[in-house]
């Protein structure tokens, strides 16, 4: 193996010590998957604030042309209603990108605290009950259960939000269980804790920061999937409710005229794909960096 | 339980382990014993080795020193470990405290995973050492950089802000060996603190042990099943079978002239690498599984000398054979033909 721009010298200099990584292995690493993503994201979001700036129209107002095909003035064209399909597909950005962080974030936040909590308790009745309540969950699909609680609670994006917290925990909570178990036998719990470190101490600085890099990955590749399932559930109905521009129910709003304008489903369907795929190379690539670290 | 084997308390010991019985408490009727009559000292500065088999009760032993041994649901349930006028045995979580790191240091066995993954070594060992005293940050860092030194790791400037994963298995485990001496500890207990090494870097680890021995008269207790690595650093030997200490004394005498039928069979079965074809020389059987040891001496079923009156009564207790040196053999005498 040629080492690309270390001499030797420095290679062996610290001894046993891994030398940075060098250009050789940046797509080894995943270096530039993650920067691939991390410009795919920027893009979306710079192009999420500043189209509804710049634009001369408003998402609900009407040019009063329907279906006009993409041209130069109207990029993407215009939709059923004539309102400009652009400004529409990127005004979404915030609202589809921000209700799938709140709906990651706040399952992260509660599964994490109960999957630790469950793990350093010694209650078998807590454990027995809670633990029973997670696997429950997790034996339905997510979007099974989202939809029976939408069904309850009423379509809107507030709803999703709140059938997403109610359910989604119980993967992060079995997570993190299962992975504070095992970093409590660590040698460096056992280290910290002969030590003499005091127990929030040990709890905060050593066993959670190390459960909630696991995750924290889990998370990342978790708000893929959500943002999909806003766009499945608002493309039934139960999410986001007309005329807000938000690609799922864009796409179910233009799918019966689907034979005379293609525009108003594929534009938004091309940016739900971009946010996935722009998401999934920088999930792959901070999985990557963290394997070699780990190795 | 067994008598006490030591009359008398000598003036250079530091800890004194007596009939300790370290068990699990299955149900509220149903104990399951690991341990019975540990009986033995560490003395001031000295390097102390633990041996036995696997299931020996050597890391029982070890954790109830450190009080860790309820993270394994066990705990003490008869004995005492008198330390400095304290009697470790029964001391609570709260009592602990104090005790721990500052007093008694431990050396995890696993060195890979000893360092945690997230925090830099620097921060790690300068939350050893900024512990129970206030210190400002300035000289935290100088302290840490210190520690290093005497670790012998070198450019510890860099090292400093290196996380675990950047270093090799040696380093992460001389990392854990400068936190254990962070707070000046009178013991440091390393149990199997070379696992996982390879054999130079156990060298290395086994002569800083012994620095830290000397030059801070530190005592040290050293976990190992291996007998030549245990016979070059330590000064006195416990050798542990079945949940019991068998033989006690320096290692000179143990491992010359050792008055335990197991000690022998254990010296016997080293490999020797000098002496190419040699046979590969084992103990016949099995240990006797933990809850189900048998009447009398538990090594009777494997022992080459024994007699009747070995499988009938309790299991033996240590007596002192010869100045400092005990056995719990009950035929010591048979013995003596058997040494080379």
């Amino acid at each position: 193996m040629t080492i690309v721009g270390a001499g030797t010298a420095d290679w062996f200099d610290v001894e046993g010590t891994v030398p940075t990584p060098k250009k050789a292995r940046r797509l080894k690493d995943g270096t530039i998957g993650l920067v691939v993503g991390l410009v795919m994201l920027v893009l979306l979001l710079l192009m999420g604030l500043l189209v509804p700036i710049l634009s001369p129209y408003t998402i609900e107002e009407s040019i009063d042309v329907p279906f006009l095909p993409p041209s130069s003035t109207f990029w993407f064209g215009t939709d059923g209603l004539g309102r400009d399909v652009f400004l529409r597909v990127f005004d979404a950005v915030y609202l589809d990108l921000g209700v799938a962080l709140l709906g990651v974030m706040i399952p992260f936040a509660i599964g994490t605290i109960v999957g630790i909590g469950l793990a350093v308790s010694r209650s078998k009745v807590l454990n027995g009950v809670v633990g029973s309540i997670i696997d429950g969950i997790n034996a339905f699909p997510l979007l099974v259960l989202a939809i029976a609680l939408i069904a309850l609670l009423g379509p809107g994006l507030q709803s999703v939000v709140i059938a997403l917290s109610l359910t989604n925990w119980a993967r992060y909570a079995r997570l993190a269980r299962t992975r504070a178990m095992v970093v409590k036998q660590q040698g460096y719990i056992e280290a910290a804790q002969t030590l003499g470190y005091s127990k929030p101490r040990i709890l905060f600085k050593h066993l959670v920061p190390n459960v909630s890099s696991e995750t924290t990955a889990y998370a990342l590749s978790d708000l893929i999937l959500v943002i999909l399932l806003i766009a499945g559930l608002s493309f039934l109905g139960l999410g986001a409710q007309p005329p807000t521009a938000e690609w799922g129910a864009m796409i179910s709003d233009g799918r019966p005229t689907l034979q005379i304008a293609w525009w108003p489903v594929i534009f938004p369907g091309l940016a739900l794909c971009w946010a996935g795929v722009s998401l999934s190379f920088i999930a792959e690539g901070l999985t990557r960096r963290e394997r070699d670290v780990k190795s | 339980m067994s008598a006490n084997p030591v009359t008398g308390v000598s003036p250079d010991s530091l800890v004194e382990i007596r009939d300790l019985v370290i068990g699990i408490q299955r149900t509220r009727k149903d104990r399951l014993i690991i341990v019975d009559s540990a009986n033995f000292d560490i003395r001031r500065a000295e390097i102390l080795g633990l041996v036995g088999e696997s299931g020996s009760g050597k890391t029982m032993v070890c954790r109830s020193l450190i009080g860790t041994l309820k993270r394994r649901s066990a705990s003490i349930f008869a004995g005492s470990i008198m330390f400095d006028g304290m009697d470790l045995a029964s001391l609570d979580e709260r009592q602990w405290r104090p005790v721990r790191g500052n007093r008694i240091g431990y050396v995890p066995q696993s060195a890979l995973t000893g360092p945690n993954p997230v925090m830099t070594v620097g921060k790690q060992l300068g939350e050893a050492v900024r512990r129970n005293r206030k210190r400002k940050d300035k000289d935290v860092r100088k302290r840490v950089m210190e520690l290093l030194d005497l670790v012998h790791i070198r450019r510890p400037e860099v090292v400093y802000d290196q996380y675990p994963f950047q270093l090799s298995g040696g380093m992460r485990q001389r990392v854990m060996i400068a936190a254990a001496i962070a707070q000046d500890p009178d013991i440091v207990v390393a149990d199997e603190p070379t696992t996982g090494l390879d054999v130079t870097v156990q060298a290395e680890i086994m002569k800083l042990l012994q620095e830290i021995r000397s030059e801070f008269k530190m005592s040290v207790v050293l976990v190992s099943h291996d007998l030549a690595l245990i016979d070059e650093v330590c000064d006195r030997l416990v050798v542990m079978h079945a949940g019991t200490c068998v033989e006690v004394g320096t290692v000179t005498d143990v491992a010359r002239t050792p008055l335990h039928p197991y000690t022998i069979a254990l010296n016997r079965s080293r490999i020797d690498i000098a002496t190419p074809g040699a046979p590969l020389v084992t103990i016949k059987g099995n240990p006797p599984a933990v809850g189900e040891w048998p009447p009398g001496c538990r090594f009777a079923e494997r022992c080459d000398f024994v007699q009747e009156d070995c499988t009938v009564g309790r299991n033996p207790a240590l007596v002192e054979v010869r100045p400092a040196h005990w056995s719990a053999c009950l035929h010591t005498e048979l013995l003596g033909g058997a040494h080379e």
